[in-house]
């Protein structure tokens, strides 16, 4: 009986640690975060959409708290709904989700812990899962929506770039098939030129190439709304 | 030649029916773009629908070169039948006249008298590709500015930078005179078998309407059938924007309209040479 007691007594203290573990470093990230009011920096993104044939294209990312995020290209870009400003504000919103220490692991040769952040309410928000290096970097992001599904972000960091921010990220994600009305397209008389297999994947990735940071220089709101 | 070649183009010019296509052409162009003024964003958002749940979409999308895609689009079935309305009629509507045999009187050979018509023909169908080309492009730019150009497939979209787009329009118009300018042929020979201005026409855009039947169903069997079909081929302007370019199947696709060009001019003009022009 006594030893019962003992490994329950073991099992809620680990647990416990485990959660001040898991908050500590959420509270690590969310300090490194806090020092951020604004930014911008130019980007590079490069398209692997399904049933989307578009080359790569420049542009300026401008992100002000809480939430304004935008990307401003010189051309066309199809933009995922998820970026890598979800993380973040994620971390940042303690009342809205709570961290849970789920174990360690290796990735780009780096050991990171790994904290799953578990909704306390009703959120679009069902699950994310971060990545975190001992830099407080978060390496990987895999983030479920109910609105867009699940999307994985990998954020490769650069300290020539900036420490806190990264210089690259790939994002990953659900979509539906493309379909534009036959009326519209008009593809009569056309020749079939699709690639095996190209229709039937359901998945795509961005990738932006992040450079030229520019930390807090009090962004006008107007950048977030112009056309 | 010239001479013969200018009397030609008076006669094509004295008809009112060779302002039938470019009028059309103005008014199709002009209603599309319209709309589009009207409520283009609203258009956009309906084809763009199955996008906009994953995407947030940058960029001005609604400008003059995707505009002048979308009209080239709708006229692909109906300037056929604008340029056939003229040179279906060139030899036919002379030999219902009465007028070929005056002419075949003149000190001119059939072969002079035959070609200088079909220059005329080929000037007439160009002028329809460059009023289609500025009203399409010039004033959909004028009226909606440049950038750039999302293709449209139902399947799929292409965007071209608008640095890369205007290259590509000049080599998509050069290479739809040639589809138009095989039709004009199609018709011309027809017409040099007809005494009357009507069965070319028809001919011409009955062999249109069911070739694109053809090409439209996706059935196996009418796939050995569709790349012999000259439908098939005149639609390959569209290729021109498409990444990458299929160069090999631009140049096969090209060549083949230009054979089917030769073919129905020499049967047209083997035939005139010796058609019987007193009945």
């Amino acid at each position: 009986m006594n030893k019962i007691i003992l490994f329950i007594a073991l099992f809620l203290g680990a647990t416990q640690l485990q959660a001040q573990d898991a908050k500590a470093i959420i509270r690590q990230c969310n300090l490194s975060y806090a020092t951020i009011k604004d930014y911008s920096c130019n980007i590079n993104l490069t398209f692997d959409i399904p049933g989307l044939n578009i080359g790569t294209i420049d542009g300026s990312v401008y992100f002000k708290k809480p939430t304004k995020f935008r990307i401003k290209t010189k051309g066309i870009a199809f933009l995922p709904k998820q970026n890598p400003n979800q993380i973040p504000q994620i971390m940042a919103d303690t009342s809205s989700f709570t961290p849970l220490y789920i174990g360690k692991e290796t990735i780009a040769a780096q050991n990171v812990n790994v904290i799953q952040m578990v909704p306390l309410k009703d959120n679009d928000v069902v699950a994310a899962r971060f990545y975190i290096n001992a830099k407080g970097q978060i390496l990987k992001a895999q983030i479920s929506t109910k609105e867009n599904g699940t999307s994985d972000i990998i954020n490769v960091y650069d300290d020539k770039v900036s420490t806190q921010l990264p210089a690259s990220s790939v994002i990953s994600f659900d979509m539906k098939k493309f379909k534009v009305p036959k009326m519209v397209a008009v593809d009569i008389n056309s020749k079939n030129t699709k690639k095996p297999g190209d229709n039937n994947k359901t998945t795509g990735s961005v990738t932006m190439k992040f450079s030229s940071y520019k930390i807090n220089q009090n962004i006008p709101d107007i950048v977030f709304t112009e056309q | 030649m010239i001479k013969l070649i200018k009397v030609e183009l008076f006669k094509i010019a004295a008809k009112p029916r060779s302002y039938i296509g470019l009028l059309a052409i103005t008014i199709i162009v002009l209603l599309i773009q319209m709309a589009m003024l009207a409520d283009g964003k609203g258009f956009l958002s309906f084809i763009f629908s199955s996008f906009s749940q994953s995407f947030d979409i940058e960029g001005k999308i609604l400008n003059g070169n995707l505009v002048a895609f979308i009209v080239l689009q709708m006229l692909v079935m109906q300037m056929p039948l604008l340029i056939v309305f003229v040179t279906g009629d060139i030899i036919s509507g002379e030999a219902a006249d009465g007028t070929l045999r005056l002419i075949a009187g003149r000190p001119f050979s059939r072969t002079k008298i035959f070609f200088a018509k079909y220059t005329a023909s080929a000037i007439y169908t160009a002028i329809l590709t460059i009023w289609l080309g500025l009203m399409a492009l010039l004033l959909g730019r004028i009226l909606f500015g440049n950038g750039d150009m999302i293709v449209l497939k139902s399947d799929s979209l292409t965007v071209i930078r608008s640095a890369d787009v205007l290259w590509r329009y000049m080599a998509a118009f050069g290479i739809a005179f040639l589809s138009l300018l095989l039709i004009a042929s199609y018709s011309f020979c027809i017409s040099a078998f007809s005494n009357n201005s009507i069965t070319p026409i028809i001919i011409c855009m009955g062999t249109i309407i069911v070739f694109t039947i053809i090409g439209t169903l996706d059935i196996p069997f009418f796939d050995y059938i569709k790349p012999f079909l000259f439908t098939t081929h005149m639609i390959v302007w569209r290729d021109m924007f498409y990444n990458p370019l299929q160069w090999t199947d631009i140049a096969i696709s090209i060549g083949i309209i230009l054979f089917y060009i030769v073919l129905f001019t020499t049967i047209g003009w083997y035939h005139f040479k010796t058609k019987d022009i007193l009945i």
